[in-house]
């Protein structure tokens, strides 16, 4: 990420502790695991969006975001991310409404870069194995040859570092440590292109804990446009929430 | 009998009979409240005529199924000039009936997969769980679903024409926990109209509902059928919590 965009910055925040002060005075925002929906590309494949939704853990609340990714320039864009959410004038307004109304706010922009193009989702490694630790996914551009064929040579490797990074919270003082950056490299071709180094942690990742890598989607018609989307997992009062994370492949 | 597809709705948009190589892809459409219908598109471009494709599946995760029942259809005429996303439109649109009436609101979760550009995978077994809700990267029941298949019958003949040797197969499943297997579906020795000829099966992924109930575990299936341009790959949901 580069210093100075701080929008394209933003385009990977899909962590939203928006102040772990307001989390301390409702500590219902904790530990829920959010799930996440491909919208798909733009028919150009400039543009990438997706939704990251769930339900707070403590509150209860129904949330969901619609994040529209500009891939070339490595930012949301304007107006990006729509975000709906339950609250307590209406607590158990149902998960399906709440996605509904981001959805429907989302279209001023869904509609008009005509998004729809679907995702082929890669490699994406699931909630319900066990025993990885998401630091590496290998993949690589499927074929249509024999099933299961993929191109000779197109192999790629994404690999995942963490490390303590300075935020704009007082991490210290809520978790007594540091928050965690991420840094990301691609491996292919033999070469190693990084793609991203986390410096300052911008203030919406909030106190993130770790990172995992979740999946690596491309357009389904081919060609360029594969992203990486990450697991980011800021700090929560009933275990870490889990929010996502977009890192365009092919700048 | 373990195959859940009992298909309740089956939209189907085509602009020409399933021909070309095409890959489709899978969305999930999610469960009922109560979990016991499953939904999802499988959608997609035919390679020879470049003619959208998109259908709707409901399968009751509950129901007694018979295998040999082909799945009701619903379909409409398309064509090579059509785009794919109108064409998707128009299956939900169709489907959204049926939808309503079922309460399909609750979202589904791939919690394992084997992805499209996974190299070396042989889609015969996929471990799975329960994703848990405490440290990162938790996992509950780790369970494991294997597939094999087996020389059968097509009731609807296989397409020789460019496959002389292709013959149609069958599949079982199991499921593993704990080291103790499982038998969850074994195709009989002649398939049911509507599966066609089948001339292979990868696991592609195993699905839960959104609170994680693995007794309401479905795996979506590749199916791949002989094509213009190659293997078509068509999906199938069987349940995996019975």
């Amino acid at each position: 990420m580069k210093p100075n965009a701080a929008r394209a910055g933003m385009a990977r925040l899909g962590v939203r502790l928006a102040l772990l002060g307001a989390l301390i005075a409702t500590p219902a925002a904790a530990g829920d695991r959010a799930l996440l929906d491909i919208i798909g590309y733009s028919p150009d494949g400039r543009y990438f969006a997706f939704e990251e939704y769930g339900i707070q853990d403590g509150s209860g609340f129904a949330y969901s975001s619609i994040y529209i990714v500009d891939l070339p320039a490595d930012k949301w864009v304007y107006a990006s991310p729509y975000r709906a959410q339950a609250d307590e004038t209406n607590t158990d307004r149902p998960l399906a409404d709440v996605r509904a109304e981001a959805r429907a706010a989302a279209e001023e922009k869904l509609e008009p870069l005509a998004i729809g193009e679907p995702a082929d989702i890669l490699v994406l490694l699931g909630d319900g194995v066990a025993n990885a630790d998401g630091k590496q996914l290998t993949f690589s551009i499927p074929s249509w040859g024999p099933p299961g064929a993929t191109q000779e040579g197109s192999e790629s490797t994404l690999s995942l570092t963490t490390f303590p990074a300075d935020s704009p919270e007082p991490c210290e003082d809520y978790i007594g440590q540091k928050a965690v950056g991420y840094a990301l490299a691609l491996d292919e071709n033999g070469q190693t292109r990084e793609l991203h180094r986390d410096k300052v942690l911008p203030k919406s990742r909030g106190c993130t804990l770790d990172y995992r890598l979740y999946a690596v989607v491309e357009r389904f018609s081919g060609g360029r446009g594969r992203v990486a989307i990450l697991s980011s997992y800021p700090f929560g009062f009933e275990g870490p929430d889990r929010r996502f994370l977009a890192v365009p492949l092919d700048r | 009998m373990r195959l859940a597809a009992a298909v309740v709705l089956f939209a189907a948009l085509s602009g020409a009979s399933a021909s070309a190589a095409d890959r489709a892809l899978v969305e999930l459409i999610g469960y009922s409240p109560d979990g016991r219908y499953f939904t999802y598109e499988e959608f997609g471009t035919h390679d020879g005529s470049g003619a959208p494709f998109a259908e709707i599946t409901i399968v009751d995760l509950d129901a007694d199924p018979d295998p040999v029942v082909q799945p009701p259809t619903f379909a409409a005429e398309g064509g090579e000039d059509l785009l794919l996303r109108p064409i998707r439109s128009e299956a939900r649109d169709r489907a959204q009936t049926e939808l309503d009436r079922l309460a399909i609101t609750e979202p589904a979760q791939y919690v394992s997969m084997v992805g499209d550009g996974v190299t070396g995978a042989d889609g015969e077994a996929l471990r799975f769980g329960q994703p848990g809700s405490g440290p990162i990267g938790e996992v509950y029941d780790d369970r494991l679903v294997t597939l094999e298949s087996f020389p059968t019958e097509s009731t609807t003949g296989c397409d020789t024409t460019y496959y002389p040797d292709e013959r149609a197969l069958g599949l079982a499943l199991n499921v593993w926990v704990g080291g103790v297997r499982r038998l969850l579906h074994s195709d009989p020795l002649q398939l049911p109209a509507w599966r066609g000829c089948p001339i292979d099966y990868r696991l592609h992924a195993v699905v839960l509902p959104y609170n994680g109930d693995i007794s309401r575990a479905v795996t979506l299936i590749s199916v791949y059928t002989t094509g213009w341009e190659g293997a078509d790959r068509t999906f199938m949901a069987i349940a995996l919590g019975k």
